[in-house]
């Protein structure tokens, strides 16, 4: 336990070296503030709200997590630290759950600085909903930490850095269409209950969208914390198989 | 302190070691020494836990490697082949890291008697991506004692340095021998049979030979060799120690010396060599029993370990 925030200590501090954590900041913050520019010129009256600014967020992360994810274990594995690590009094899981904490506590970073910003500006201009927008901050912090968490797997298969993203980037993507693909199938099968329960439960976006809209219901959270369980749980087994070669 | 019982690892069909057996106890610095592809690193990595064995049994400090893992590797300090670095972090940063992970006591002061130890004080603050081979060596072999393990290991930690870095890091591990368990390896004999108590010789991923560098010597030489020498002419030398049936071996030097292998077995043949020798009207100017040095007995094992493998 120790161990996991030792790893996750220095993997947060890494970002702030890391010219990639910048461009990635970069990019989030120029999108989100052309978008909240762009809504809250063309429509002067709409609610204070962030729920186009923060849906426009996720799908940056959902390209941008993996650039953040790619180097955690595949840089330990290409410098051969990944032995020493394994051989010091230290396990697997306390590698691959501390580097993903330091990099959830990273865009939990990114995203309190958002909420600062635009919450002071929101509260400036108009009368925002504070419970709505902490809500919607916490629904995006779990999915990041849901992608970081997938990303993570493509950084323990390979020690290449840009297999490592594509890898990351192609289970977000995937997962995320998913949720579409399962739109589709709920559409067919509209009269059958658990089916329609079950697609909407797969939804990667339909449960942040709760969170958006104010709910705080627990089925949002499990899912979310499903998927970082079994992502971290499929990353250190992947790590521990490494060495049995 | 290691002790290593029917150790094997098979790579797929490759057998990279084979049921060795060895053990060093506390105090001693140990070489391992074999050609490259012997099955050193394979042998350290089980032993560190990093590699699972095929068969076999290892025990660190009185834990099993295998199923007391993380108990046994709190006693390991060890350098792999490669030394791995974090290249992003200063000197005392990548050990202060890896102070905290190993929860070493008082580790500010620590890191600091280490980085003394290794010389490398006056490099503290300077990044590790910066630094030279052997600063890099010396930073990787500080990282292996900081947590003042009961066994070091350390795969070949005098690779690609010069000499004089050489001779530095061997006396730094005598140094550090006088505290805890030594296993290093190394495919350079000179370097074991300065600073070792005891050399296990592997090749092919069996041990050929183990023994004190003294003992080893003694024991290859059982069976004797010596050099024979006559003043002028010594035609037909040759053919009358060809007779001989009881001879190892017979090279000859040049025209008029030569060097025989006597058998071991205890009973002194050289007096019967100076007989025949004289009885047949040669001088004998000399016969002298040469040692072999251990970088002969070294090749030797390595090359009859091969030729019997080859049948
Ligand atoms: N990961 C591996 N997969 C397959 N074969 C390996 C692997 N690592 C080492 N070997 C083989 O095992 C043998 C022993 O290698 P190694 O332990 O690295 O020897 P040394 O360290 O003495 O040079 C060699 O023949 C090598 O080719
Ligand atoms: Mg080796």
């Amino acid at each position: 336990m120790r161990n996991m925030w030792i790893i996750a200590r220095r993997e947060y501090g890494h970002y702030f070296i890391s010219p990639i954590a910048y461009a990635v900041a970069f990019l989030l913050f120029l999108i989100v503030g052309i978008i909240f520019g762009l809504i809250k010129t063309q429509a002067p009256n709409a609610p204070a709200d962030l729920q186009g600014e923060l849906g426009s967020a996720m799908t940056i992360f959902l390209f941008m997590t993996p650039a953040l994810t790619m180097r955690l274990l595949a840089d330990e594995q290409r410098s051969g630290t990944m032995e020493l690590l394994l051989t010091g009094p230290i396990r697997a899981w306390e590698i691959v759950v501390g580097k993903w904490l330091g990099a959830w506590l990273f865009t939990w970073t990114l995203l309190l600085f958002l909420a600062f910003v635009y919450g002071s500006v929101l509260t400036a201009y108009g009368n925002p909903d504070y419970g709505v927008l902490t809500t919607s901050f916490i629904g995006l912090g779990m999915v990041l930490g849901a992608l970081l968490a997938l990303g993570i797997i493509g950084s323990a298969v390979t020690s290449n850095l840009v297999g490592a993203m594509i890898i990351g980037l192609t289970i977000n993507l995937f997962l995320w269409m998913f949720g579409f693909a399962m739109e589709a199938v709920a559409g067919w099968f509209s009269t059958i209950d658990w089916v329609q329960k079950f697609s909407q439960y797969m939804n990667f976006t339909s449960h942040l969208e709760n969170f958006q809209s104010g709910v705080f219901a627990s089925i949002d959270f499990a899912f979310y914390v499903s998927i970082i369980a079994v992502s971290l749980y499929l990353t250190t087994r992947l790590v521990e198989s490494r060495r049995w070669r | 302190m290691i002790k290593v019982e029917g150790l094997s690892k098979h790579y797929g069909q490759r057998i990279a070691i084979n049921d060795l057996t060895f053990h060093a106890d506390k105090g001693e610095i140990v070489g391992f020494l074999g050609p490259n592809g012997a099955g050193k690193t394979t042998t350290m990595r089980i032993l560190t836990g990093y590699m699972p064995a095929t068969t076999g049994s290892v025990n660190i400090a009185g834990f099993d490697i295998f199923k007391e893992s993380l108990e046994a590797r709190r006693h390991i300090g060890y350098l792999p082949e490669n030394v791995p670095l974090y290249e992003d972090m200063k000197v005392w940063q990548y050990l202060d890291y890896l102070g905290d992970l190993r929860s070493v006591p008082n580790r500010g002061e620590r890191v600091e008697a280490v980085m003394g130890l290794v010389g490398m004080t006056d490099r503290a603050e300077s990044f590790i991506s910066s630094l030279s081979k052997g600063m890099r060596q010396r930073v990787g072999l500080a990282q292996a004692i900081l947590h003042q393990p009961k066994v070091l290991i350390l795969d070949e930690p005098t690779v690609g340095l010069d000499p004089i870095q050489k001779r530095d890091v061997l006396e730094l591990i005598r140094e550090l021998g006088k505290d805890c368990t030594v296993l290093f390896s190394t495919h350079i004999l000179s370097e074991a049979q300065a600073i070792c108590n005891r050399l296990l010789i592997i090749n092919n991923g069996q041990i050929v030979a183990e023994d004190s560098p003294e003992k080893l010597q003694r024991r290859m030489t059982g069976g004797e060799r010596v050099k024979v020498s006559v003043a002028g002419d010594a035609d037909g030398l040759m053919q009358l120690f060809k007779g001989l049936s009881w001879l190892d071996g017979i090279r000859s030097v040049s025209g008029n010396s030569f060097e025989l292998d006597l058998p071991g077995g205890g009973k002194d043949m050289r007096p019967a060599i100076a007989r025949l020798v004289v009885e047949n009207g040669y001088e004998l100017l000399e016969l002298r029993s040469m040692d072999l040095n251990l970088e002969q007995i070294y090749l030797q094992l390595i090359r009859s370990d091969a030729e019997a493998g080859a049948h």
